[in-house]
């Protein structure tokens, strides 16, 4: 399996009468690419608007982000099963608009929706604020139900970041980048086997993502190779639940446990491959999954140690914890990446809501109960105000950081920790 | 988190979960077991009756522990939870 | 010059001992006791330019009156800094040194600091206020304790930035921040783990404290004659949610009656808890709270009575703190209301 990804910079992007791609300038005919989403009747109102990093722009109720990508050579289009052909990801050749992101903005009770502020004190917190971001912004048709809006504004944002992409096709890359793990045996020999567990949120509608298209809650651990997961196979479903706490398409496209075991791939360890897993809603099937993932890492991909990384709120630190449990008591090493849950003050007494003896080594991604000040800003987009906090959001805010999507990070695309006072 | 409270006045507290580890990290003292997170007592995919006399069983569990003098903390798993039945609704 | 204010008990203000420890406040020019190795250690850059005693029993016993008289001669000395104790492992001293830094920082503005050892009542009370610099148990550690606490003292005043607990020597104020590392998460994670593999020493960042536990009540001696209540951390309300109770982070709970009800209906009650998938609880409330069967139950003769109201608040990612209060309130109406045994349901 051999994937390419050819990364075509986006330097800036702006509204024309041709959707193109020129000299790392991607230009939009922001009435075609209405027009495209509009074909679908769920969505009532359709804006497109652009915001540049540097640009005291503050985006608000953003639901979803993803990036522009697009298979090069051949019709398979992107994300498998959804708007691809149902082909294995993770092979071939893929054409990125690096440097952009597709946000899905919208308004609906049940909806938690996120806060990036280009610039100011609010930006190094996410990655969201060095890209170029393309902002869908959309109102709901009336009576429709949360559920269905939210498989609206998927097709919107996954359709739209195909749209983008297709400017790409045929042309030279500015950088491609590699992913195989076929070294020769010599080369891997004495490294530390490592796997990579990744827990996925399987709590039901609107509240987990898409594996090839399909629902993710009835599945047993799996195998999927590296490739497919950094190539679109998973993607973001999740509307009903905080930015804080799930996986955004753009993050598990630029998955950084994955992507940095490649990176060391053959120098300091051997990356034997990743198992993906439900968090299933009773105890028993959580410690079912435990067993069956603890196998596969064992038994099939026979690693000394590997990373878990848990998708949700506090009722999946069980999850990891179960898991944690059962790979030690197999063996394995290992090592969880979490946020911690320690109240707006920091002065919370527990971190988790499960522990164990065998989690002795883990990564914080920061307190998502925490505080952020931010600054007022020049200009709003996706609306003034949110469902789930008061007041206007232009102006000076005291937020909570669990608003910016990928502040917490639960993957680990984030430099937020925590520190002692 | 709340029963400890409660104990701690003298009234005996049994706690109904599914997520037992949470609730033994937190010190609870009498804990059934319940059938799964988005439904403690109940199974959306049995008939009603059915659903009932699972409760019932979860529920007489629960006071049996009330009656029982118990030393550190108890557990108790009243049946073998089915959440996946062979009867479709 | 920076002029200091030293707070003493009546021990190491030189009075008297325990027999002593009810006198009032007083207040005397420069220095006395420790308070002369501070002028030493501060070597010309400040000085103890006022003591102030007071009895640890009055102190305790009568806090406001204290502080009263305390608090006016602080304002009248116009210190740029506080010193309080060290209390070493005296109780009632270190709370009293807490209680001090604590109020002349919040309303005088004065920056404080004190010295106490690791099992000091004040140190549970007041770490998270005060900067307490950690002391042994007794006043042979006076001379380590006096220097370090002049240290962090000059750089309050100073306005620098203050170092880590591990490196300034004050307890930790358990209270975490929020900060940005210079690595990816990820990148720490992978790192971490190959030194775990390798067998080298590693540290983890994130630790669990040791939760308390509370002896198991006494059990039911009759369950027949028993009043049992029902409490739910599963947000369960009525339809509307008119008491407002919050959908996570609970600061409170809310009592729904239920008087004779036989069962909980979908059309009068819903849960608002945002931590799970409330369809099915919402389809039929009973799964979260099992009153049908429980009524039931209670028309058989199993147990006497249900109490006639329900206790609700939300579970989710509620502190501790909050957690603990919220579970004495409730304790407290039940115990009132004369329950006997109380069944909890949470998620």
């Amino acid at each position: 399996m051999k994937l390419e990804i050819q990364n075509f910079e986006v330097r800036n992007i702006q509204f024309g009468d041709k959707t193109e791609y020129l000299k790392g300038v991607l230009f939009i005919n922001k009435k075609e690419l209405t027009d495209l989403i509009s074909e679908d009747g769920r969505i009532k109102e359709i804006d497109i608007q652009v915001a540049h990093p540097g640009e005291r722009v503050r985006i608000t109720n953003i639901l979803e982000i993803s990036e522009p990508r697009i298979k090069d050579g051949n019709d398979d289009g992107y994300y498998p099963g959804i708007f691809g052909r149902l082909v294995k990801a993770g092979q071939g050749k893929t054409n990125v608009l690096k440097g952009s992101a597709v946000l899905e903005i919208g308004v609906m009770p049940g909806f938690y929706g996120g806060v990036v502020d280009m610039a100011g004190e609010g930006a190094p917190l996410t990655p969201y604020s060095k890209t170029h971001n393309i902002c869908i912004l959309t109102e709901p048709t009336p009576r429709i139900e949360m559920v269905e809006y939210g498989f609206a504004l998927k097709q919107a944002g996954l359709k739209t970041s195909i749209y983008l992409a297709e400017t790409t096709k045929g042309m030279t890359p500015d950088e491609v980048k590699v992913f195989d793990l076929n070294f020769p045996l010599e080369r891997l020999k004495g490294l530390p086997k490592i796997g990579y567990l990744f827990l996925l949120h399987s709590h039901g509608d609107s509240r987990e993502p898409f594996i090839y298209g399909d629902n993710s809650r009835h599945y047993y651990p799996t195998l999927l190779h590296p490739n497919e997961i950094l190539d679109g196979a998973i993607v973001c479903g999740h509307y009903n639940i905080s930015v804080a706490i799930k996986n955004t398409t753009f993050a598990i496209l630029n998955h950084p446990v994955i992507l940095d075991l490649y990176e060391r791939h053959g120098e300091e360890l051997n990356f034997r491959g990743v198992v993906i897993a439900p968090e299933p809603a009773s105890l028993s099937e959580i410690r079912r999954t435990a067993m069956m993932s603890a196998g596969l890492l064992k038994d099939f991909l026979d690693v000394n140690g590997i990373i878990i990384t848990k998708e949700g709120g506090g009722h999946t630190d069980v999850d990891l914890m179960e898991i944690c449990e059962e790979c030690e008591r197999r063996g394995i090493r290992t090592v969880l990446i979490d946020n911690e849950w320690l109240g707006p003050d920091g002065t919370g007494e527990l971190p988790l809501l499960a522990s164990s003896q065998n989690a002795d080594a883990m990564i914080s991604v920061g307190n998502v109960d925490g505080m952020i000040d931010l600054p007022p800003m020049d200009k709003i987009m996706g609306g003034h105000t949110m469902l789930d906090f008061n007041g206007d959001l232009q102006r000076k805010i005291n937020l909570p950081i669990r608003f910016i999507p990928n502040a917490i990070s639960q993957l680990g695309l984030t430099y937020l920790t925590t520190e002692e006072e | 988190m709340l029963e400890k409270e409660i104990e701690r006045t003298g009234i005996p507290t049994v706690l109904i979960t599914s997520l037992i580890p949470t609730a033994k990290m937190l010190g609870a003292n009498r804990i059934v077991q319940g059938v799964g997170i988005t439904n403690p007592l109940g199974n959306p995919r049995v008939s009603q009756e059915e659903e009932k006399a699972l409760r019932r069983r979860i529920l007489s569990a629960a006071l049996q522990l009330l009656t029982e003098k118990i030393e550190d903390g108890k557990v108790v798993t009243p049946l073998e939870i089915k959440t996946h039945s062979s009867v479709k609704k | 010059m920076i002029r200091i204010i030293h707070y003493l008990n009546q021990f190491f203000g030189q009075i008297g001992g325990e027999e002593k420890a009810g006198i009032p406040p007083e207040v005397i020019q420069g220095s006395i006791g420790p308070g002369r190795l501070i002028n030493k250690l501060m070597e010309g850059k400040g000085k103890v330019i006022a003591t102030l005693i007071c009895g640890d029993n009055y102190f305790s016993e009568k806090t406001d009156e204290a502080l009263k008289d305390l608090s006016k001669w602080i304002v009248e000395f116009k210190p740029d800094l506080l010193i309080a104790g060290p209390a070493f492992n005296a109780g009632r001293y270190g709370i009293a040194c807490g209680e001090i830094c604590k109020r002349v920082r919040d309303e005088l503005g004065v920056p404080s600091v004190t010295g106490m050892s690791p099992e000091n009542p004040g140190v549970g009370l007041y770490k998270k206020h005060v900067y307490i610099i950690e002391t042994i148990q007794n006043a042979s550690g006076m001379d380590m304790a006096i220097s370090k606490m002049i240290r962090l003292g000059l750089k309050l005043v100073r306005g620098e930035p203050v170092e880590k607990p591990s490196e300034e020597g004050y307890i930790p104020k358990g209270i975490k921040k929020n900060v940005l590392s210079n690595k990816l998460a990820s990148q720490r994670a992978i790192e971490l783990l190959i030194k775990k593999i390798k067998g080298e020493p590693f540290q983890t960042e994130i630790t669990f404290p040791e939760v308390d536990s509370v002896l198991p009540a006494l059990p039911l001696r009759d369950l027949r004659k028993a009043k049992i209540a029902l409490v739910t951390e599963g947000g369960l309300v009525s339809k509307g949610n008119p008491d407002h109770l919050e959908s996570a982070r609970a600061t409170r709970y809310v009592k729904c009656l239920i008087g004779d009800l036989k069962r909980l209906s979908p059309e009068d009650f819903q849960s608002i808890h945002r931590g799970f998938d409330t369809q099915f609880v919402n389809e039929d409330p009973n799964r979260l709270v099992p009153l049908d069967v429980l009524r039931e139950m209670e028309e058989e003769g199993l147990f006497k009575e249900i109490f006639p109201a329900l206790f609700v608040t939300t579970g989710v990612a509620t502190t501790l703190e909050n957690g603990r209060r919220i579970g004495k309130e409730i304790a407290y109406e039940l115990k009132t209301g004369g329950v006997s045994g109380a069944i909890l349901t949470a998620t």
